[in-house]
């Protein structure tokens, strides 16, 4: 086994041990003990999270090392893979473990990127500007580890620390014969440390009430830079956490302006919309091409990014109200979307903006290809997939999971049932299936208008199709009205609220959210509906700061 | 392998005058006062929207039955196999009967293809997969889709790079550009739309070629234009028209590497022409044609200012 191995190995394997500890710190006892004694600072914490540490997410991980070495660093695609609770990465990060395989990918990740930095001059200055006297010059080791460690923990290393990594340095570029190769080792050893791997939570008594505690002032940058930005804070928000500004509200507040005033929002929300949506499952969006001619390997990809950009312009280049993203005739398209959208393509390439026409019938989401295509069968539509995905992520309506032991395949077409509405008729006969197909089938049959790709359509299998339906109460004739109903609906903003805090927080949904998220809601209603304000009011919230210990 | 491909490209230079008929049987310019007056009364012969389509699968017509293709009478009348007026070529009959269908082309297709290989339809789909013969038919003034009796048509040359779909066909409603040696085309008027059928002719042709390395301009007489429209924004019909032998012949001897070949191809296209007899000589100089083709619904980009 390599030095390199042997050292990674060990100070990964001791480093998950730490994690662990940091990440299961639930208390067996009863919930209604006073809290345990408080212990700060980075050696055996007794605190832990509810739930446990977040670990970064693949997109989180590599936003941090192109923050921490520079974009044209390459990070290796295979990483632990994220697994959605609640329909967020970002909540199963919350306490996620790491397998044995996922070690073993951080490892190798760790090395491949430190290798690339302390082989390319170009790269190293970029972490190193000592001149070395000798391989193994302390000083230049401890200067390149303590700035670094700083970003890469997102807080100052202890003086332990501190010595133990100038070790590994020293130790590595004796071996290896130079200052570099001790290097490799060094950084390899703290991308592979939990403190860059997982969020560390040990909290601290909350002043105005002390029977919570609440996140410290480095925790609570990096819980704002990971909501806001989807990667690790900057050097103004580290410093402000080390001069006491994020100990206050109004220090909170300032930081969280300057957050959302800054480019990188913009990664934070289409993060959030990216989960939200599940727009990542795009990447494996699969077509039948006899059936969809249209389709390409590149059309998830591209219809994703036709999502985001809309989002983006909502919030970000209008600031407007969120729930015009259901009635807009806006979109954004490459000539691909714009001949599958029917309208003229605006640019030759790449995206540009365009209005849909007033009798397209297309309007906002759902009338985007990325949810069309995304929740649609390879060979067809389905009136459920579309449904649910209206109740559950649009109107947090939970829908259960069908039984184990129902089949649950469509008859198929038939000169008297051409249409899937004729067809969905089964899932309304059995009293079994109508109690959850009736609140997701006659919304997705609203939407039958477009194909299984996305493409506009009046008709199927030569019959005509009708597009009409109710949403809770509310007739709707086709997909335009459908999206305006759902735009109408207060459960809609709620909704929004409500997905936001989750993905803010890493939290589960538990009863007391409630009145929070009512709270917050109110404050998204009354700006307007603005994208902006919610994810300010979340950040600057109570319940985004302060926790209570388990 | 050299050989191998400098005979493919041979071959492939003289199939220009086939796609000479193909382009010139597609693009023409208007002839005024070739068609009824328009019907001002008429509610859809008022201003009204555009509909453009761009031809995405071409193709020879042949004889099959023995007697029977599909095409135009552009001659308005059943010539007999001893008729000076068709220099002694019998019409053919459509599929549904029609008697005196002009299309001697469809007879001639299978010798040329033995001439240059029966890769005549593939290298012509090949060119509009790739962008070189891509041809618009823009409808123009459309009231109603269904039935019009005022319709306008433009045709033109369109650049662009087509995206295909998995089917190897142009997907619909792409964008393109107006080819810039597309400003020869000119409106047509007084098309009808008929049951979703559109008909509009005859036309003469007028219009710049460019396939492989062989550059020239094409004339045309008596084109004809049907086809029919669906819901989805797919077209299939026909075209056909007198084509000038001798132009064509003029035309592509200014590409070189191809006198072999066209010399056997015009002593063919000359005995087979049964249109326009010079009244000098009695020799008929065009032969007629039709070509089928399918279209889809497309986006034209007007031509940038200079």
């Amino acid at each position: 086994m390599s030095l390199v191995r042997l050292i990674s190995r060990s100070s990964l394997a001791l480093a998950l041990v730490a994690a662990s500890g940091l990440a299961s710190c639930k208390s067996d006892s009863s919930t209604t003990e006073a809290p345990p004694p408080l212990q700060t600072g980075p050696a055996g914490p007794k605190i832990g999270f509810p739930g446990g540490a977040q670990r970064l997410t693949k997109p989180q991980y590599q936003a941090a090392i192109a923050d921490i070495f520079g974009p044209d660093v390459v990070v290796p695609p295979a990483l632990e893979p994220d697994v959605a609770v609640e329909g967020f990465e970002s909540v199963g990060a919350t306490g996620a473990a790491v397998s044995a395989r996922g070690v073993e990918q951080y490892e190798a990740a760790a090395q491949a990127i430190a290798k690339q930095i302390t082989s390319e001059p170009r790269l190293f200055s970029r972490v190193s500007t000592c001149q070395p006297r000798t391989p193994d010059d302390v000083a230049c080791a401890r200067a390149l580890v303590a700035p670094l460690g700083e970003k890469v923990f997102r807080r100052p290393l202890t003086e332990a620390e501190v010595t133990k990594l100038v070790g590994v340095v020293t130790s590595a570029a004796i071996t290896g014969g130079s200052f570099e190769k001790g290097a490799l080792y060094g950084i390899s050893a703290l991308l592979q440390s939990p403190f860059f791997l997982y969020r560390p939570v040990v909290g601290e008594r909350d002043p105005e009430d002390p029977t919570k505690l609440r996140f410290t002032a480095y925790e609570l940058a990096t819980r704002l830079s990971f909501f806001l930005w989807n990667t690790i804070p900057d050097d103004a928000l580290l410093e402000a956490a080390k001069t006491g500004k994020l100990d206050t509200h109004e220090g909170v507040e300032a930081q969280v302006t300057r957050m959302l005033a800054s480019p990188k929002a913009r990664n934070g929300l289409r993060n959030f919309v990216r989960e939200w949506l599940r727009l990542g499952e795009l990447d494996l969006l699969q077509k039948d091409t006899k059936i969809f001619t249209t389709y390409t390997s590149d059309l998830g990809a591209i219809a994703r990014e036709e999502t985001l950009k809309g989002f983006e312009d909502l919030v970000f280049e209008r600031d407007a109200d969120i729930r015009g993203v259901m009635t807009t005739r806006r979109a954004f398209v490459t000539p691909k979307l714009a001949s599958m959208y029917q309208v003229p393509a605006p640019s030759a390439t790449g995206f540009a903006p365009v209005e849909l026409p007033e009798k397209s019938g297309r309007r906002g989401l759902l009338g985007q290809i990325a949810f069309l295509s995304l929740y649609a069968h390879p060979t067809s539509t389905s009136a459920t997939l579309r449904g649910k995905f209206v109740r559950e992520k649009l109107l947090c309506t939970p829908i259960p999971p069908p039984p184990v032991d129902v089949n649950t395949a469509l008859p198929e077409p038939t000169e008297k049932e051409k249409t899937l509405r004729e067809r969905v008729k089964i899932h309304f006969a059995a009293p079994t299936c109508a109690a959850c197909h009736t609140a997701m089938d006659p919304i997705g049959l609203g939407l039958e208008q477009f194909d299984g790709i996305g493409r506009f359509r009046t008709k199927e299998n030569g019959a005509t199709i009708d597009p009409s339906g109710e949403l809770d109460g509310v007739a709707f004739t086709d997909a335009a009205s459908l999206g305006q109903a759902i735009h109408d609906s207060p459960a809609f903003p709620a909704c929004i609220t409500r997905k936001m805090f989750l993905y803010a927080t890493g939290s589960l949904p538990t009863a007391d959210l409630v009145p929070t998220t009512d709270a917050l809601n109110e404050r998204f209603v009354a700006s307007g509906y603005r994208m902006k304000v919610l994810m300010a009011t979340v950040a600057t919230s109570r319940a985004f700061r302060v926790y209570v210990a388990h | 392998m050299a050989t191998l491909r400098n005979a493919h490209h041979r071959s492939r230079r003289a199939l220009a005058p086939m796609f000479a008929i193909v382009a010139s049987t597609a693009l023409f310019v208007a002839l005024p006062g070739c068609s009824t007056a328009e019907d001002t009364t008429d509610p859809t012969c008022q201003p009204g929207a555009s509909e453009a389509y761009v031809i995405t699968e071409l193709s020879f017509t042949r004889e099959n039955p023995k007697g029977v293709a599909v095409g135009f009478d552009l001659d308005k009348r059943v010539s007999a196999i001893d008729e000076q007026e068709s220099c002694g070529k019998a019409d053919l009959k459509s599929p549904d009967g029609t008697e005196g269908i002009d299309n001697q082309l469809a007879l001639l297709v299978p010798d040329v293809e033995k001439q240059v290989g029966n890769a005549v339809d593939g290298i012509i789909q090949g060119a509009i997969n790739d962008g070189r013969l891509l041809i618009a038919l823009d409808l123009a003034n459309v009231n109603d889709t269904r039935d019009d009796k005022c319709v306008d048509l433009k045709v033109s040359l369109l650049d662009g790079k087509p995206t295909l779909g998995t089917d190897g066909i142009a997907d619909a409603y792409q964008t393109f550009d107006l080819r810039k040696e597309g400003q020869l085309e000119s409106n047509a008027t007084n098309g009808k739309i008929e049951n979703r059928t559109f008909t509009i002719g005859p036309f003469p042709l007028r219009i710049p070629i460019a396939i492989f390395d062989v550059s020239f301009t094409i004339f045309m007489r008596d084109a004809v234009v049907r086809f029919t429209m669906d819901d989805e924004g797919n077209a299939e019909g026909l075209l056909g028209g007198g084509v000038s032998i001798k132009e064509i012949a003029d035309g592509v001897r200014t590409g070189a590497g191809v006198e072999r070949i066209i010399g056997a191809i015009i002593a063919a296209g000359n005995a087979a022409a049964d249109l326009a007899p010079d009244p000098d000589t009695g020799r008929c100089t065009l032969i007629s044609a039709a070509l089928a083709f399918k279209a889809r619904r497309a986006f034209v980009r007007p031509a940038q200012a200079p």
